[in-house]
């Protein structure tokens, strides 16, 4: 009788990790128990700060598919968390896990946080996942940083649809092999001519 | 000449350029007020179309500018330029480009100009733009053709949300009047240069140096400008320009302007304090959009090939010439290898669910190594082998 609280709390601890840390039996099938371990404390730990996991594990099991080391595996797994955090950072806590997932994508490729944030107040209260996702996609395949930039930004501004964003991208990737204008960065609409001296 | 150079360029950019084209436009139409240094004043209504045809590494763009006084004083400028851009080379590229322009004025002669200019660009860094160009023309207009020369250097930048640019242009412009007598000398930015028969020929030598911003906040573009007209024999000008427009609509914009512009010796449009308040017009849009599935088999023959959600799935398809096994692993299998099957010699196909988006993907053949499926993108893996990355619609 004795025993009774103790039991009884062992059982709401092993309950709550239990909820907390649901076991993904994709990890544990096919990754050594260390690995597996810490991969699945990265997930929970991702699921406590309001990350998306499920990236997470699709990397684990990624280096599982091509014959990576344990460290290796954790290592990645790391990384990938702190980008998640810094996207998560970057786009609020009302981003959604794709918006995040698609951030963490876009500043992987080397898309400035800052450039995400001005991005989410551009498109406040719409789906972010495209336009990161077409952004990120550009800057990897080529396209410099400031073209890419600027027009997905217009197009955001504008409230186009997703479709423009796609239709964007096919384009601009088949450019990339050109190069911006710089006159496009130069400015200003030409001023209007006054009527001209008789 | 130089049009007819500029025709070959186009010309072979078009036939060469396996890619979509588009074209997009916009409509200026305004109301404000001008000063202008030949001494009109009063409000003005302007009216400013343009549009830009981009296929490829080539973009062909022609604008225009109308304006009106209350007095019925008129005056139309425009140009048209046609720019081709080479594969970049490491950081540089080379760009061809000539323009086309003229203008019309109520009851004096225009003047049609030109030009054919190249451009030499280094890209220091993602978001750095650095060039050099140099361009050659004429200028036509009173029955007399006139060499006109210009030197350009600039820089572009992004700076967080700020777009800057920095640059130089040197013009110089041989001004033919007629005939000789006091009326000649009352153009203070020219120096004389010859005299041939009843007409003095000067040249006039200016160097515009300019610094513009550009930032988007919000539904809000602020475009801003300040520079400086040197010349040996005219008074330094102070230019300046400031634009903001606010989109209404994803096709409507509201815009209002103001600044001082500078005269231009070339056409002789004179220069002016401005403020303008109008509508922005904005129509066209990418021409690809029906036909994504065309392009892509034209890319790259034999590349992975993701079709549209159906209810079992999209069908991948890839060409694997001499292949006994192939499989296929992604973010979108879990990372488990899937087996496709042989269709016909040299075909695989698969069917998978696959949401859209970014997915990493890799491929092996006959139990080898994983690589990235060809026409993929490849990356770096932190696992050792590349894998591919895909944008599925």
């Amino acid at each position: 009788m004795r025993l009774r609280p103790a039991f009884l709390a062992a059982c709401l601890l092993l309950v709550g990790r239990g909820i907390l840390s649901a076991q993904d039996r994709r990890i544990t099938e096919r990754l050594d128990p260390v690995t597996a371990d810490a991969v699945q404390h990265l997930v929970d730990s991702a699921r406590t700060a309001g990350l998306p996991a499920e990236p997470l594990v699709q990397k684990a099991l990624e280096g599982s598919t091509l014959g990576a080391g344990g460290d290796r595996i954790r290592a990645a797994v790391s990384v990938l968390f702190a980008q998640l955090s810094r996207a998560r950072a970057a786009l609020g806590t009302s981003a959604s896990d794709a918006e995040v997932t698609a951030a963490a994508g876009a500043l992987r490729a080397g898309v400035p946080a800052d450039t995400l944030q001005h991005l989410r107040a551009l498109r406040s209260g719409r789906s972010l996942v495209v336009p990161i996702s077409v952004l990120a996609d550009l800057v990897a395949e080529g396209t410099p940083l400031d073209r890419a930039y600027q027009s997905v930004f217009d197009l955001a501004r504008d409230g186009r649809p997703d479709d423009d964003f796609l239709a964007l991208r096919r384009r601009e990737v088949r450019q990339a092999v050109g190069a911006p204008d710089p006159a496009d960065a130069q400015a200003p609409k030409p001023a209007p001519d006054p009527p001209a001296k008789p | 000449m130089t049009a007819r150079a500029l025709g070959v360029l186009a010309a072979l950019a078009v036939a060469t350029t396996p890619v979509e084209a588009q074209f997009t436009g916009a409509l200026d139409v305004g109301a404000g007020t001008a000063h202008s240094d030949d001494a009109f004043s009063g409000a003005v209504a302007t009216l400013a179309p343009s549009i830009t045809f981009e296929r490829g590494s080539l973009r062909v763009g022609a604008t225009g500018a109308y304006s009106s006084g209350l007095s019925g004083r008129w005056n139309f400028q425009g140009g048209t330029t046609a720019a081709l851009i080479s594969p970049r080379v490491g950081p540089f590229a080379l760009e061809a480009s000539g323009t086309l322009g003229w203008t019309w004025h109520d009851d004096v002669d225009g003047a049609t100009t030109v030009e054919g200019r190249l451009r030499a660009l280094a890209y220091p860094s993602a978001t750095t733009t650095v060039w050099l160009g140099a361009s050659v023309g004429n200028a036509y207009s009173l029955g007399l053709g006139r060499p006109l020369r210009r030197t350009q250097v600039g820089s572009a930048a992004r700076l967080g949300p700020f777009r800057v640019a920095l640059s130089l242009t040197s013009t110089a412009f041989d001004i033919g009047t007629s005939p000789i007598g006091p009326s000649a000398a009352s153009d203070a930015t020219a120096d004389t240069l010859a005299v041939s028969g009843a007409r003095s020929l000067r040249r006039s030598v200016f160097t515009d140096g300019m610094l513009s911003g550009r930032l988007t906040l919000a539904a809000f573009d602020f475009d801003v400008a300040l520079g400086r007209r040197f010349s040996q024999s005219t008074p330094e000008l102070t230019l300046w320009s400031a634009m903001v427009s606010r989109g209404l609509t994803p096709g409507l914009a509201l815009v209002a302007g103001a600044g001082r512009s500078a005269t231009d010796p070339v056409t002789a449009l004179p220069g002016s304090s401005y403020f303008v308040l109008g509508m922005r017009v904005r129509f066209g849009s990418p021409s690809a959009r029906a036909h994504p599935v065309e392009h892509a088999e034209k890319r790259e023959a034999g590349a992975l090939r993701i079709g549209p959600v159906e209810a079992a799935g999209r069908i991948l398809r890839l060409r694997a010439p001499g292949a006994r096994v192939v499989e296929l692993a992604g973010d979108f299998t879990d990372w488990l290898p899937v087996r496709l099957e042989r269709r016909g010699k040299e075909e695989w196909v698969g069917r998978m669910a696959i949401a859209p988006g970014i997915h990493r993907v890799a491929m092996r053949v006959d139990g080898g190594e994983w690589r990235p499926p060809p026409g993929t993108r490849p990356v770096t893996s932190e696992f050792g082998p590349d894998v591919g990355e895909i944008v599925v619609e």
